[in-house]
């Protein structure tokens, strides 16, 4: 089914609408929230709120890409969780690899030492700035939450230029925010 | 929030993830385009085999017939003798589409020529291609079939700026990011880094049992020479050696050459690479490296030179053979192995190493 089919229906209000989503996109959500909570059961649980998320927010929202949409909210909520858990002491399988990403993502600078940049704004401004080979490793490791080798696989080339072009891409982005924090 | 940075790419805006999608698929799709051309191909070829050999039959039939002795068994013609396939010819020719998301404004098709691999990075076919055939010639005695490798085509411009690089062989990653996915241990500091004691470092003139090595160093002037460099290097355990075998480069004068090589075999197992005996090849032949920054040396393809390719064969314990031919160009070389694994630092110790 089309992506416009299944946005319709969740204009039109029709709880198939959920279904279709979990079978279009299911698996891939699945796989980014277990990457981001470590679980399958914290995953599953929250899949299920991100379609009652979903099915909240279209309409007024009408994405252009579904798939995309979904994954945002997936990530955000998953995040959200991982937040909680970790609050709760509950330890996810996940934590170490996320805490090497983050590591990693950060080139030792303090999240604290960007509180005047809008994020919203420099993510995006960064995002556009890359050339697109860069930003899909970028965004499949950092967003997606991608193994190397999987990003290799998947776009074609070898882990030693998948972990090069990162390299490249976490140092401009440190550079970026850097840049707008000074100004 | 314990993730910030993470977290904070959420703001990523949905295109981009969207087009991340989109650019895997338009692979994927290219990728299986690659296989139908080279099915179409060899099936092209299989056909006009076939149509030829029809003819042929036709043709000696008809002949037969037209003669006063037909009907009379004709003596057996010798059977064409079979050549061996010239080992130094690419075994495919891919022609890249120009349609990779129109980054090739101009129209131009891309050829390219692998052989073995197969193995193309379209995603950096960016801009106008210039040379860069993949047709090495191997030593004599050699054929492609001992060497089994993926090389990975990278093409340049002739102009140096960066955004004229259509690709690059990965010379630098994150070793921490690399340490932690494979449980060693983290870097802390830079003297972390640190580097290996080479206790052997020493050209091996004769590799017999490798069977790839014909010579000495100063082979005829041909257009490829073959070196092997045989190492030990104390410290190391089996499968270290692919974090801090990041390159070699050969260096004359100003110019440096960098083969980047990064595979190894240790204990004849391959430690690198997606296949056994991979490596990258370094396609362009000399970048000039003003400065030993680490970063962007790919200056663009110096007209008429060759370029090298790397081999390697299992030796004994913690000792790396790496092999690899360069063309006759140049004079003399010092050979530094760069052991770092992310800067381009070299080590005290090196090798000098005479080409011509």
């Amino acid at each position: 089914m089309k992506d416009e089919e299944i946005i319709r229906m969740y204009f039109s209000r029709d709880e198939r609408a959920i279904k279709a989503t979990d079978e279009k996109y299911g698996s891939l959500l699945m796989r980014l929230s277990e990457k981001i909570l470590g679980g399958r059961t914290d995953a599953e649980e929250c899949l299920n709120d991100a379609y009652f998320g979903i099915w909240k927010s279209i309409p007024p929202e009408r994405p252009e890409s579904l798939r995309a949409y979904c994954c945002k909210v997936v990530r955000n909520l998953s995040f959200k969780r991982l937040g909680y858990n970790l609050a709760e002491k509950r330890s996810p399988h996940s934590e170490v690899s996320l805490e090497e990403l983050e590591a990693s993502l950060s080139c030792g600078e303090n999240f604290s030492d960007f509180e005047n940049v809008d994020f919203s704004i420099a993510v995006n401004e960064f995002l556009r700035d890359l050339k697109p080979e860069m930003r899909a490793a970028f965004l499949k490791r950092y967003y997606l939450m991608d193994s190397v080798p999987e990003i290799a696989a998947d776009l074609g080339m070898s882990e030693s230029k998948v972990k090069s072009l990162l390299l490249r891409a976490r140092k401009r982005f440190i550079g970026y925010l850097n840049a707008k924090g000074d100004i | 929030m314990k993730f910030p940075f993470l977290d904070a790419l959420n703001n990523a805006d949905e295109s981009f993830i969207e087009e991340v999608f989109e650019y895997e698929e338009s692979l994927k799709r290219r990728r299986r385009y690659t296989v139908k051309n080279i099915i179409g191909i060899t099936a092209a070829a299989a056909c006009a085999a076939l149509i030829f050999g029809a003819g042929i039959f036709a043709f000696g039939r008809r002949g037969l017939e037209s003669k006063p002795d037909a009907g009379v068994p004709a003596p057996i013609a010798p059977a064409p003798e079979i050549t061996a396939p010239e080992t130094t010819a690419p075994a495919d020719v891919v022609e890249v589409e120009p349609s990779y998301n129109d980054r090739i404004a101009n129209g131009e098709t891309v050829t390219v020529e692998t052989y073995i691999g197969k193995r193309i990075e379209y995603q950096d076919l960016a801009f106008t291609l210039k040379d860069i055939t993949i047709s090495p010639t191997f030593p004599e005695g050699i054929t492609k079939d001992d060497i089994s490798f993926t090389p990975i085509v990278t093409a340049y411009t002739d102009d140096d700026s960066e955004d004229n690089i259509l690709g690059f062989v990965g010379k630098s990653y994150d070793y921490g990011e690399y340490a932690a996915e494979h449980g060693l241990p983290p870097i802390e500091s830079e003297e972390d880094y640190g580097w290996y004691t080479v206790r052997k470092l020493a050209v091996s003139d004769v590799i017999d049992d490798s069977g790839l090595y014909q010579g000495p160093m100063d082979v005829p002037d041909e257009a490829y020479k073959w070196v092997f460099l045989e190492l030990e290097i104390e410290n190391l355990t089996d499968g270290e050696l692919l974090e801090y075998m990041a390159d070699m480069e050969l260096c004359g004068g100003e110019y440096v050459v960098h083969p980047t090589a990064a595979a190894a075999m240790v204990d004849g197992e391959p430690v690198w690479g997606e296949a056994p005996y991979s490596f990258y090849a370094y396609s362009t032949e000399v970048s000039y490296m003003s400065e030993h920054t680490g970063e962007e040396l790919y200056d663009g393809q110096a007209e008429g030179k060759k370029f090298h390719n790397l081999v390697f064969a299992p030796r004994e314990t913690k000792t790396l053979v790496l092999g690899y031919c360069v063309s006759d160009h140049f004079v003399y070389g010092d050979l530094f192995l760069n052991l770092h694994n992310s800067e381009f630092t070299y080590m005290d110790d090196f090798v000098y190493l005479p080409l011509k």
